[in-house]
């Protein structure tokens, strides 16, 4: 919270546009004039070159349009417009074909070739204003190129439009003044006008980018889910594979424990048993350590039987006294049992290790549209959430999954980690 | 003995054989498959030769998640009596509760990194064919943790480290020796458990319905 008072003038005042800076009074005298006879230039060189391109290439103009829709999108920062983000979509396959489809049935391209028309359009209107703004700068320069004594005619197009003699330049120059300030009110005008335009057609729509973020959201829970698929096949390789072949070593080494005990009638044995009695030991850690490693990365008791078998087990591992209490359905689905069973052990281990709590209640509840985990310790509160800690990966899984993550640690306790998923987000 | 042997990894399947027949046993029967196991027992049943044990993987094909104990289930329904002992891969409360809460005994639930411990593991075999119960300490471990409401809760932390050895079939000199205690207190401690839990005298196997009770408790 802020404790000081802002003066008004650090506030951030709304974005200087030309259409704002038209109402003004210093708008002659600003750079404002200049920018939009910039964006009219721009004009007179993209219109004709677009026009020859597509003389060249009609059967292209979606694929020119496109380059224009980006050139559009930010050639109104000339003229104070914010940058413009591109609604078109992300293709969901990979490829040129699946890119081209997408593309042609989207109605922004369709725009984007209006705004193509636009453009050629603008492109030749510009050459007719600008070749007459040129002429009137012709009316005030005059002077200098004839001399005072070498007049002759001025002429616009094919037309003499005056003979400018020594009694009629002041007018011509007064002529030239007025056309170029008025000119400049009328470039802005013409600037600005086809600068909306270009925004609407260019520019996103709401829909666009509620769906473009609505795809996104799906793509990144279509990746958090296959990553649990890659965990849970991990988990089988180790279970199916190592495991299988220490327990196999194990019973072997079991077999050897038993032939000592026929040999120890006949021979001292005392040194090969306990020779043995290390490899034993060694192969017992190996499969605590297998074991402990592949709860880590996905528990099977998880994928087998379900989030509160996985709970339970989690709660009788853990250091300090674990309350659970639990109301769900015997299984959800895949990628929300994950997240609360990894949000439940990184707050279990969270609470064991910064706050000096001495019981941990967890609470499941599934809802028909969510899935509510709250963790709360004893302890004395005050835990921050850093870049990087583990509950700064709680909030990002929670992310994958449209979930919210909410963290309360007064001072003194107690802390109240809870997460909310929504069931439907699920794959 | 005569035990049918239910695992699906060949090496592990072919070490547990040579143990098994190392320890005196006999396997009349190794299959690899979940569903097989239950039709071999069918088999040797119908042919009035049922096995003393069935020993099974819990994680087997067809399905590769609880097959195992499926079957096991499945050979209790079929034969009541049928000691089965089950190994798995790791510690789930779930499995060990579906079976051990079956009221006839001879029933057992190991981790698989048990058979390190050949004797034990023998004892266990012996345990769990002789009708006993025999409960991974692990296992036990977790059962109790959520044992804080119901009968277990009257117990002291000594009781129920007795209550536990017990669950592993161990009698009443065992644990003295495992907990460093004399054969007179852990005496006391079991007529205390039996009296907490309500296990009167005369019942029958006391032994298996003190840990039935904390399991049924639990579940």
């Amino acid at each position: 919270m802020n404790t000081s008072l802002q003066h008004p003038s650090a506030l951030p005042s709304a974005p200087e546009t030309i259409w704002r800076s038209l109402r003004r009074p210093g708008y002659l005298v600003s750079a404002w004039p200049w920018r939009a006879y910039a964006y009219l230039l721009l004009n007179a060189l993209v219109g004709p070159a677009l026009f020859v391109l597509l003389l060249l290439s009609l059967v292209a103009l979606p694929l020119w349009a496109l380059i224009v829709g980006a050139f559009e999108r930010r050639r109104g920062i000339l003229l104070g417009f914010p940058r413009q983000l591109s609604a078109h979509a992300v293709p969901d396959r990979p490829g040129l074909g699946a890119w081209l489809r997408l593309r042609l049935t989207e109605p922004l391209t369709w725009r984007e070739v209006a705004a193509v028309l636009v453009n050629v359009a603008a492109g030749f209107a510009s050459w007719i204003i600008l070749t007459i703004q040129s002429v009137f700068v012709g009316f005030v320069i005059q002077p200098l190129w004839f001399g005072p004594s070498d007049y002759g005619s001025l002429f616009i197009g094919g037309w003499r439009f005056m003979n400018v003699t020594s009694n009629t330049w002041p007018l011509t120059v007064i002529v030239g003044v007025g056309v170029i300030l008025v000119s400049a009110y009328f470039n802005g005008l013409v600037a600005g006008g086809q600068g909306v335009l270009m925004q609407i057609l260019c520019g996103p729509r709401e829909a666009e980018l509620v769906r473009n973020v609505e795809e996104l959201r799906s793509s990144r829970a279509e990746m958090a889910t296959g990553f649990e698929d890659e965990r849970r096949r991990i988990e089988r390789d180790l279970h199916d594979g190592l495991q299988q072949e220490l327990v196999t070593l194990a019973a072997r080494l079991g077999m050897v424990s038993l032939e000592l005990d026929d040999l120890e009638q006949e021979a001292d044995v005392t040194k090969a048993r306990e020779a043995l009695a290390a490899v034993e030991a060694q192969a017992d850690h190996a499969m605590q350590t297998l074991r402990a490693s592949v709860r880590g990365i996905q528990p099977a008791v998880l994928t087998n039987e379900g989030l509160v078998p996985a709970l339970e087990g989690l709660a009788s591992r853990a250091v300090l006294p674990v309350l659970l209490t639990v109301d769900v359905p015997a299984r959800l689905p895949a990628a929300i049992e994950s997240a609360a069973y990894y949000f439940v052990s990184e707050a279990v281990t969270n609470a064991v290790k910064h706050s000096s709590a001495r019981t941990v209640s967890v609470a499941v509840f599934a809802r028909a549209d969510s899935a509510d985990i709250t963790v709360s310790d004893d302890g004395e509160g005050g835990v921050v959430v850093t870049g990087g800690g583990g509950l700064e990966g709680l909030q990002e899984r929670a992310d994958t999954l449209n979930g919210r993550v909410d963290i309360t640690s007064p001072i003194g306790g107690p802390t109240v980690l809870s997460m909310s998923l929504p069931l439907s987000s699920a794959l | 003995m005569r035990l049918i042997l239910a695992e699906d990894s060949t090496l592990l399947r072919e070490a547990l054989i040579a143990l098994l027949e190392r320890l005196g046993h006999q396997v009349v029967a190794a299959v690899e498959d979940a569903t097989d196991l239950v039709t071999e027992f069918q088999r040797f049943t119908d042919a009035d030769s049922a096995p003393d044990l069935v020993l099974t993987d819990v994680r087997m094909p067809p399905n590769h998640r609880d097959d195992g104990l499926l079957a096991a289930l499945e050979i209790r329904r079929r034969v009541p009596t049928q000691p089965v002992l089950v190994l798995s891969q790791y510690v789930a409360g779930g499995y060990a509760r579906k079976l051990l809460t079956l009221p006839e005994g001879g029933v057992g639930y190991l981790l698989k990194d048990r058979v390190n411990r050949v004797r034990d593991f023998a004892r266990d075999i012996d345990v769990v064919a002789s009708r006993g119960t025999v409960i991974d300490p692990e296992v036990v471990q977790l059962l109790l943790t959520r044992g804080d409401a119901g009968p277990l809760a009257q117990l002291s932390q000594r009781e129920r480290e007795v209550l536990a050895l017990m669950a592993r079939g161990q009698a009443n000199s065992e644990i003295a020796s495992t907990l460093v205690l004399t054969l007179a207190s852990v005496s006391k401690h079991v007529g205390n458990i039996f009296m907490k839990l309500g296990l009167p005298a005369e019942e029958e196997n006391r032994r298996v319905k003190a840990v039935l009770t904390y399991l049924d408790a639990v579940s």
